[in-house]
């Protein structure tokens, strides 16, 4: 048993490099300039360099990316903590409050998700045109809700689902009511799974592209959109654009290691017995 | 037995409460996708192109026509079988590797678990555009990391119609795989710690434990994680965009979410690029209501 990780430490070492490959390709060449970005594949030896980024930031004549980023901020961390104040609740009535025909309810919740966005998004255009709401964060913000909340739901209930029920209704037969008993005992339980759905939220509303495409301009533009347009514009500068990408990654990488520290930690039930 | 008292004592008189915790997410929902999908049959009904939508032209109406039209062109069943088996491969690769990789991180050393998840989080967060631009550049037929290392410098992987597609498969799910992992491994660390204790205090073999204790209290979730796959990787659509150039050589790379946008955007009719949304909608409800069934009949509680 003790030694039993040493096999699996190798694979696992072996996986983390292959998996990470394409991303230290595109770290290595940001980090070089021009001409040794453009020898393919890259030498490691070449030296380093902050050009990409000063490129990136400064812009020789280009346009700034912090408004973008900050749009890509709002709207992902605004829309994540919307889903979790709905899907919690939801999700604490569909695991443990028995609604008749609750898996019903939950393909109510999934079949929203299965509306492709490239056909979507003309009439979500027309929806937005009508109530003046194009070009505008606040907008995008609640469409990433809606576009999440549903695999939230479906996320939190499955993580309820595996908390003991004898502790939630010991609670709320003592008559707990919904907040102390989400607070006080479904929260630190179900701690991995909240910190799980609040990153897969923030990163799908991040990443997201196609919408903020069609329905953003220059004022809400977020960082994927951005992004594109980099590539786009300055495609042929390889370094430019693998520090532009680096840097749209960036906060995912940091959102995601603020999430593990709750998703390791280990629960057990004596804290709550 | 006691439990079910307890779950029954519970359902009088709750319901309400229950619905009144769901209403908001359900109206939410409704409100902001459901009008949406209104609009969207009612579009595929019309010919709707860019003369329409400018108000130069008048709508025509012509009920079933677009589906009529669509059903008839045989490149559409084409893309439709293509997509199906592309997604099916994405889908099996993703939820392979993606509980695999879960699993090895609960049974291995902090930092080999905090690699594991740099990797993951890296792929992840590699937005798709670029993620697809880097694939491309490690697999380029002359000058290509992987061509170099295989010693296989100057074959192509984007030209042969199926390799093409086993590419793009592969890079779909690398940047899929982390969902899968993450979520399964909180699944996995939302177990209490007893449980499993007392599985193996009883003599059960790590197997064992894993099939009779872990994988029935993670089945939710690998039904989540798999449905989810399964809407994704039949949505496709950057990836594909990207790397096989908006579909490859003739549309022989094309899926339906790529098709859909060709027809909609790039020939800017509309109403049948609706109607191809309607019928991929459809047709991931009737997929995924079938494996809810089947899972079902298996007697299998979800």
């Amino acid at each position: 048993m003790k030694r039993a990780w040493k096999p699996w430490g190798a694979i696992a070492w072996i996986a983390a490099v292959v998996f990470f490959a394409p991303v230290a390709w595109m770290l290595l060449t940001s980090l070089h300039s021009e001409p040794d970005a453009a020898t393919n594949p890259p030498s490691l030896l070449a030296p380093i360099t902050l050009d990409g980024y000063a490129e990136f930031f400064g812009g020789t004549g280009g346009i700034s990316p912090w408004p973008p980023l900050i749009n890509s901020f709002s709207a992902s961390i605004g829309s994540t903590l919307i889903v979790l104040l709905l899907a919690i609740p939801a999700a604490y009535a569909l695991s443990i409050k028995p609604v008749e025909k609750w898996t019903d309810v939950l393909f109510f919740f999934l079949s929203t998700k299965m509306l492709p966005v490239v056909a979507g998004i003309l009439p979500i255009y027309l929806v937005a045109q009508y109530a003046g709401m194009l070009d505008n964060i606040s907008f995008l913000t609640l469409l990433y809700t809606s576009m999440n909340l549903p695999i939230a739901v479906w996320l939190m209930r499955s993580f309820l689902a595996e908390v003991p029920k004898e502790i939630l209704e010991a609670a709320a037969i003592d008559g707990a009511g919904l907040i102390t008993i989400l607070r006080r005992v479904v929260a630190p339980v179900a701690m991995p799974g909240i910190a799980a759905t609040a990153l897969i939220c923030f990163i799908f509303s991040w990443n997201e592209l196609l919408f903020a495409r069609v329905l953003t301009g220059v004022v809400a533009g977020t960082a994927p959109v951005f992004l594109t347009g980099f590539v786009t514009s300055q495609g042929l500068f390889l370094a430019k654009v693998c520090a532009a990408a680096t840097i749209v990654s960036f906060p995912v990488l940091v959102a995601g290691f603020a999430a593990q520290d709750k998703l390791v930690q280990g629960l057990s039930l004596g804290a709550v017995k | 037995m006691s439990q079910q008292v307890v779950r029954t004592r519970f359902r009088r008189g709750d319901g309400r409460v229950a619905y009144a915790y769901l209403a908001p997410a359900l109206l939410v929902l409704a409100g902001l996708l459901g009008y949406p999908i209104y609009q969207l049959v009612l579009i595929s009904l019309f010919d709707y192109g860019q003369e329409q939508v400018s108000g130069g032209a008048a709508l025509e109406f012509l009920g079933l026509g677009n589906y009529r039209a669509l059903l008839s062109d045989s490149q559409f069943w084409t893309v439709l079988a293509q997509t199906v088996g592309f997604a099916a491969v994405c889908v099996l690769g993703t939820l392979l590797v993606g509980t695999a990789l879960a699993v090895l991180s609960t049974r291995v050393r902090t930092w080999a678990r905090t690699l594991l998840f740099l990797a993951a989080l890296g792929a992840w967060a590699t937005p798709a555009v670029a993620g697809s631009t880097i694939w491309l550049f490690l697999f380029d037929a002359n000058f290509g990391f992987v061509n170099e290392v295989l010693g296989t410098t100057g074959f192509s992987w984007t030209y042969d119609r199926w390799i093409a597609f086993g590419l793009v498969a592969a890079q779909v799910i690398w940047c899929s795989f982390p969902f899968v992992m993450v979520t399964l491994y909180a699944g996995i660390k939302a177990i209490p710690v007893e449980v499993v204790e007392a599985a193996a205090l009883d003599g059960a073999s790590t197997w064992r434990t894993a099939r009779s204790v872990i994988l029935p209290l993670l089945r939710p979730l690998l039904l989540i994680v798999t449905i989810q796959s399964i809407i994704w990787d039949f949505k496709v659509f950057t990836q594909i965009y990207v790397m096989t150039n908006g579909g490859g050589i003739a549309g022989r790379n094309l899926v339906l979410n790529v098709y859909a946008y060709q027809q909609a955007f790039a020939a800017s009719q509309y109403g049948m690029g609706a109607a191809i949304g309607v019928v991929m909608t459809a047709l991931l409800l009737l997929i995924t209501f079938g494996y809810l069934r089947a899972l079902r009949r298996t007697g299998e509680e979800l």
